[in-house]
């Protein structure tokens, strides 16, 4: 059982041509001045997002971590007494 | 700057080793179909490290992993520094595709640092912990004491260049492949990471670690019609065992990444991609500058001409840098990854490379 395409030739030669012309648009995209710009927009709002969220998390724990420390620190009063 | 997360990051590369497991089965998941599909058996599993080895130390940086020299020929040590982001197994990678096995053949006691996850400490990591800490560590406990040969693949190279030019007396000759030293002659890379369009300290602050797949996804971002060749590729080969062996090793290999230490990326994207501070000799590691003229190492520097990775020019800025009066500059039609994976390179590049260390190596 083979599940070659019905003209594999023909197919591998239209798609050589196609990965060669996708490379060559990629790599001008890729040195455009404008596609930068955005990709450092977009890489520097994700950034900006990614420490916001960072911070959230932490604000969050901290918070978390305190309370579960007086419980805690009360248990043992209380048992100590 | 601000340090949020230093505790989450353990928890990050275990994440990560997770991800590498998932992408390896993927791998093979793949290859099979198309094996399938071809009225073929799948290929066995791939593991990673193909040759024997034992890890003789373990430091809070990296493992130190020997592989024995076999043969009559007793060559000495090789130490061998892979990038901090790559698993040092692509060195390694099938038995018949392994640089490795080929220095043991020959009678080479190769020892590999195999990196470490960074974890928490990874955002106060610096330069002079890898190059005057487990590098030279390495070398002592490899020479004992004796020079060693010392071989630097990518990123792993620049680390040796460095550690070589800060200790000279540890290293017998230097062996380079596809290294970045003149950065700002580096491509692409050099240009996305220009100061007006990358902000290292802020990814630094975000992630502590910069993860390996977003590292990843800059490398992807090179190629992106790669990833649909690859899947073509992988069709019209499907028929061929050894061919897909080795696209489910080089592919599992791909996707088995180490975080960069958050610290040392800071100094890595700031001093050496904008300001190409280590060809200009103002690179500080620790309070020193590196002076690329204290390296007199005997020097074989491996360019690769189709390597979208570390372009040509920026690994042969270093030959008219250095203080060796032995240096050797070999350029070989292959990529970065071609160096050490492809057949072609090692039926006709390694020889020659293998033979230059000879020479230049204890019998």
């Amino acid at each position: 059982m083979r599940a070659d395409l019905p003209d594999a030739g023909a197919f591998q030669r239209l798609f050589a041509v196609w990965e060669k012309s996708a490379s060559a648009m990629a790599d001008g995209a890729s040195r455009n001045a404008r596609v930068l710009e955005l990709g450092a927009a977009v890489m520097r709002a994700h950034l900006l997002w990614a420490r916001a969220m960072q911070a959230s998390l932490e604000a969050w724990t901290c918070a978390y971590r305190s309370t579960m420390e007086a419980a805690t620190e009360a248990a043992t009063e209380a048992i100590d007494q | 700057m601000m340090h949020l997360h230093h505790e989450w990051l353990g928890a990050a590369d275990a994440l990560d080793s997770l991800v590498a497991l998932g992408a390896r089965l993927r791998v093979h998941a793949q290859a099979a179909l198309a094996r399938l599909s071809r009225g073929e058996a799948p290929v066995g599993f791939v593991p990673g490290p193909a040759t024997a080895h034992e890890v003789v130390g373990d430091g809070p940086l990296a493992r130190l992993v020997r592989y024995r020299g076999r043969g009559p020929a007793q060559r000495g040590a090789v130490v061998v520094v892979a990038s901090l982001i790559n698993r040092y197994y692509v060195l390694d990678l099938l038995p018949e595709l392994s640089v490795i096995d080929k220095l043991c053949g020959r009678g080479f006691d190769v020892y590999v640092l195999d990196w470490n996850a960074p974890g928490a400490d990874g955002p106060e990591r610096r330069f002079d912990d890898y190059i005057d800490g487990a590098i030279a560590g390495a070398a002592r406990q490899a020479g004992g004491g004796a020079p060693v040969g010392v071989l630097g693949y990518c990123m792993g190279g620049t680390l040796a260049a460095m550690f070589a030019a800060r200790h000279p007396g540890l290293v017998r000759w230097l062996t380079l492949l596809g290294t970045p030293i003149d950065f700002h002659a580096s491509g692409r890379l050099a240009e996305w990471t220009r100061p007006q369009w990358f902000d290292a300290d802020l990814l630094v602050d975000a992630y502590g670690n910069m993860p390996p797949w977003l590292m990843q996804s800059g490398f992807k971002l090179l190629n992106p019609v790669d990833a649909l060749s690859k899947l073509m590729r992988l069709h019209q080969t499907a028929g061929d065992e050894q061919a897909i062996r080795q696209f489910v090793a080089l592919e599992s290999w791909l996707e088995d990444n180490r975080a960069f230490p958050g610290g040392v990326y800071r100094d890595y994207i700031r001093g050496l991609y904008q300001d190409n501070a280590l060809i200009r000799g103002e690179f500080r590691v620790g309070d020193q500058p590196i002076d690329l003229k204290r390296l007199v190492a005997p020097l074989l520097n491996v360019v690769a001409l189709r390597d979208h990775i570390c372009a040509p020019p920026a690994s042969r800025g270093l030959m008219n840098h250095v203080g060796s009066d032995d240096k050797r500059l070999l350029e070989f039609d292959t990529g970065h990854i071609g160096l050490t994976t492809s057949r072609r390179a090692h039926e006709r590049m390694w020889p020659t490379v293998i033979s230059w260390m000879e020479d230049r190596s204890a019998t």
